[in-house]
């Protein structure tokens, strides 16, 4: 039955999780920065199913666990985040994270 | 027992507590905190403090006694306990050091400790009296608490650490006390000059103590019981006698006397003293005559065993005494204030007491902090009862003829005269002539002539204070005579109680019968060593009847010139201002050393750094913000305030240490 080697879901993990961070870090759009925040999540909860596979007894359990805990934290998070960006938009109006700043450059 | 040591310092210090609330809480009220309450908080526990100690010492010695038997009736040879110990807690505990916090009550403590607490629970009823009508009745009673628990610490710790701490809590009620009435601010220069000249000598204690641990080596424990073990452990004999660490402990050894001469107001530390004087009187009497100032006597006494080993320290220490004893006491000639006078007398007797110890004869030393603890707080508190009396008038010049209005008080002053003069069988004269005969023995001709000289001064100052305040014709103003009046009762009983002292105190060690040496035998093992390795067999001069003959004499030389000089009208008894002259230099003497090799190069110094270092620093922490702001610019340049850019840098960091852990774990 086990057929996926964990390598390679280790590996798209890895990939999911830069995906991320590459949209988190270069978009500039909001929107945008918090969907690269859900995959970094999702990409990690990857990784922790990959390795309770190769666990054996109980301890597959708790890598099973981990990632429902994070679902249910990251659907609050998205929550809030969405509200916030809301408050943000309706202050700023604008989505662009870089007219954010009040900063003297 | 001794479970209970730790309350003789804690019940006075409760006392501080309490009263200190008492004083806060009825600050705002308009007649102050209740007095009545304040007064007996503040006299209890000093009380209960004494009771204590009268236990402790009879435990102490039915504990000694019992050994003894048992060594006697069965021919064992068991070690009798020299003190009751308790140890509190560890206090600091770091490597080789380890310092605790504890208690040792031995025979010499106990008798400091019996005439602490016993004087100092007095001096507490009479302050009752005497302060009745001041606003600051509480915060008195609660600094004079915090005093007495500081010297109760001083005396009673296990260590010259713990020593310390009380050492310097009284130094701080001292301060506290003498500014007490803080609205004139020459009380608070005054409190200021005692404070700042016993920094020195604070500094000298330390920087001692620093040395004499470097000599005994860290794995000595800071204990007297230690040290002096170490002293006269014959196995350090050699170690002592090598040159380095020879005048390693003479360095140290005068450097713990620097402290002593702060506290005790020596030579050349003198000047706080007399200035000290503008305190409350009855903390003239405690602080500054019965029990602070005796500090250093004790601490030479305690370490004796050190200071045995440092002959030249010994030696400066004797100069010193006599130099003090002397210059004091014709100091005392000039004043026209009857506590100068009495301060000046204070100082003189100190200087008698360092002489002792610096001959080689503390005991004698002690015994002279002993009786002087009486006869100078009954001297203080009868003038304190008589400036009570005269509404604040201090100067002798204004007194007079107070001898029929004031009888009760010049009873007792009149024993504190008798005692300090020397006269027979007072208590000054048991001590006083030991202290002459110790002299001549161990010191040589020249010391014992200065002693003697001094002796006859001290005859003639208190004697003019005598005649001045009470057997004079009165020149009292007229407003000020109708108010006379004898103080309160709670003023008096300690006055009577110290009279009798004065006058019987001294038969606790009369030399010329034998069998009545319960003073000296309470502390014989701490100071005895001491005393054979400094006395080189029995020395034979002049019996001691003479000695005392010599020593009466020259009382009844100064009383009956005092009486000539008063007759010819060489007293100055009616003039009026302030001292000129040649009594003013000599009175300031020591103030204008204190200028010159104190005050001037200070002045100096300060003028250098605040001219010439003062700019460099200046130059040089100008470049150093200079360079700071450059650096600030290039990292302001990083700094872009984009979401983005930082969270870039964030996650470049983030790599940046997972990269030095990983390399770390392969």
């Amino acid at each position: 039955m086990d057929t996926i080697p964990l390598i390679h879901l280790q590996l798209l993990s890895a990939f999911l999780f830069v995906a991320g961070l590459a949209t988190v870090l270069l978009r500039r759009n909001l929107f945008f920065v918090l969907m690269g925040v859900e995959l970094m999540l999702n990409a990690a909860n990857l990784s922790f199913l990959a390795w309770s596979r190769v666990q054996s007894g109980a301890s597959t359990m708790e890598g099973q666990v981990s990632p429902l805990f994070s679902i249910a934290i990251a659907a609050a998070e998205a929550c809030v985040g969405l509200a916030m960006l809301l408050a943000v938009f309706r202050s700023r109006e604008s989505l662009d994270t870089d007219a954010y700043s009040r900063m003297k450059e | 027992m001794e479970r209970f040591l730790w309350l003789v310092p804690a019940l006075p210090a409760l006392g501080f507590i309490i009263n200190g609330v008492l004083s806060l809480a009825g600050s705002r009220t308009a007649n102050g905190p209740s007095r009545g309450l304040s007064g007996f908080f503040a006299v209890l526990f000093p009380l209960v403090s004494f009771i204590l100690v009268v236990k402790l010492h009879l435990d102490l010695q039915a504990a000694q006694e019992s050994v003894r038997s048992i060594n006697q009736n069965l021919g064992l040879n068991l070690a009798v306990p020299t003190s009751i110990t308790q140890e509190l807690w560890s206090w600091i505990a770091t490597g080789d050091i380890n310092l605790s916090f504890g208690f040792a009550f031995d025979g010499l403590t106990s008798v400091m400790l019996l005439f602490i607490t016993g004087i100092g629970a007095l001096i507490h009823l009479y302050s009752i009296g005497y302060m009745a009508h001041d606003r600051g009745f509480a915060r008195f009673m609660a600094y004079m608490n915090l005093f007495l628990a500081s010297m109760i610490v001083l005396v009673l710790g296990n260590g010259p650490v713990v020593t310390f701490l009380g050492w310097e809590g009284v130094g701080l009620c001292s301060y506290l006390l003498i500014g007490f009435w803080h609205h004139d601010n020459a009380n608070g220069d005054a409190a200021r000059k005692a404070f700042l000249v016993n920094r020195v000598g604070d500094l000298g204690f330390l920087l001692g103590l620093f040395l004499l641990w470097q000599i005994v080596g860290a794995s000595t424990p800071l204990t007297y019981e230690a040290i002096s073990a170490w002293f006269r452990d014959p196995a350090n004999a050699t170690t002592l006698a090598t040159g380095g660490v020879a005048a390693m402990l003479t360095l140290a050894t005068l450097l713990l006397f620097l402290g002593c001469t702060g506290k005790s107001a020596q030579i050349p530390l003198v000047t706080w003293l007399p200035d000290a004087m503008a305190g409350p009187t009855p903390v003239s009497a405690l602080i500054h005559a019965a029990t602070m100032v005796t500090s250093g006597v004790f601490l030479l006494a305690r370490m004796s065993d050190v200071f045995a080993h440092a002959p030249i320290t010994m030696q400066v220490i004797a100069w010193v005494g006599a130099a003090t004893a002397a210059w004091a006491a014709i100091t005392g000639l000039f004043q026209n204030d009857i506590k100068k006078i009495l301060a000046y007398s204070t100082v003189s007797q100190l200087g008698f007491m360092f002489l002792a110890a610096g001959v080689g004869a503390f005991d004698s030393g002690l015994f002279h902090v002993f009786t002087h603890a009486f006869f100078k707080a009954v001297l203080f508190l009868g003038a304190g009862a008589v400036i009570h009396a005269l509404g604040g008038e201090q100067d002798v010049r204004k007194m007079g003829g107070l001898v029929k209005k004031l009888p009760l008080t010049f009873a007792a002053m009149f024993a504190g005269w008798y005692a300090i003069t020397g006269l027979p069988l007072g208590a000054g004269f048991w001590s006083k002539d030991l202290i002459l005969e110790k002299v001549l023995a161990q010191g040589g001709p020249v010391l014992y002539g200065i002693a003697l000289a001094t002796a006859v001064v001290t005859a003639v100052y208190m004697t003019r204070l005598m005649i001045l305040t009470f057997w004079s014709p009165s020149r009292v103003d007229h407003e000020v005579e109708h108010h006379i009046h004898e103080a309160p009762l709670s003023m008096q009983v300690p006055l009577w109680i110290l009279g009798i002292g004065s006058l019987f105190a001294g038969f606790v060690w009369a030399g010329m019968m034998p069998g009545w040496d319960w003073f000296p035998r309470q502390f014989a093992y701490v100071v005895q060593p001491a005393q054979d390795l400094l006395v080189h067999g029995e020395h034979h001069g002049p019996s001691v009847l003479l000695l005392a003959g010599v020593g009466v004499g020259a009382a009844i030389a100064g009383i009956l010139l005092a009486f000539g000089l008063f007759k010819a009208g060489r007293f100055g008894e009616h003039g009026t201002g302030e001292l000129s002259g040649a009594a003013r230099a000599w009175t300031l003497l020591w103030d204008h050393v204190h200028t010159v090799f104190g005050i001037v190069p200070t002045r100096i110094v300060s003028w250098i750094l605040d001219k010439i270092c003062q700019p460099l620093l200046n130059g040089i922490v100008r470049l150093l913000a200079y360079l700071v702001e450059l650096v600030g610019l290039v990292v302001q340049w990083l700094q872009r305030s984009r979401l983005r850019v930082n969270l870039a840098m964030s996650v470049f960091g983030l790599v940046a240490v997972l990269i030095i852990l990983a390399r770390d774990l392969l």
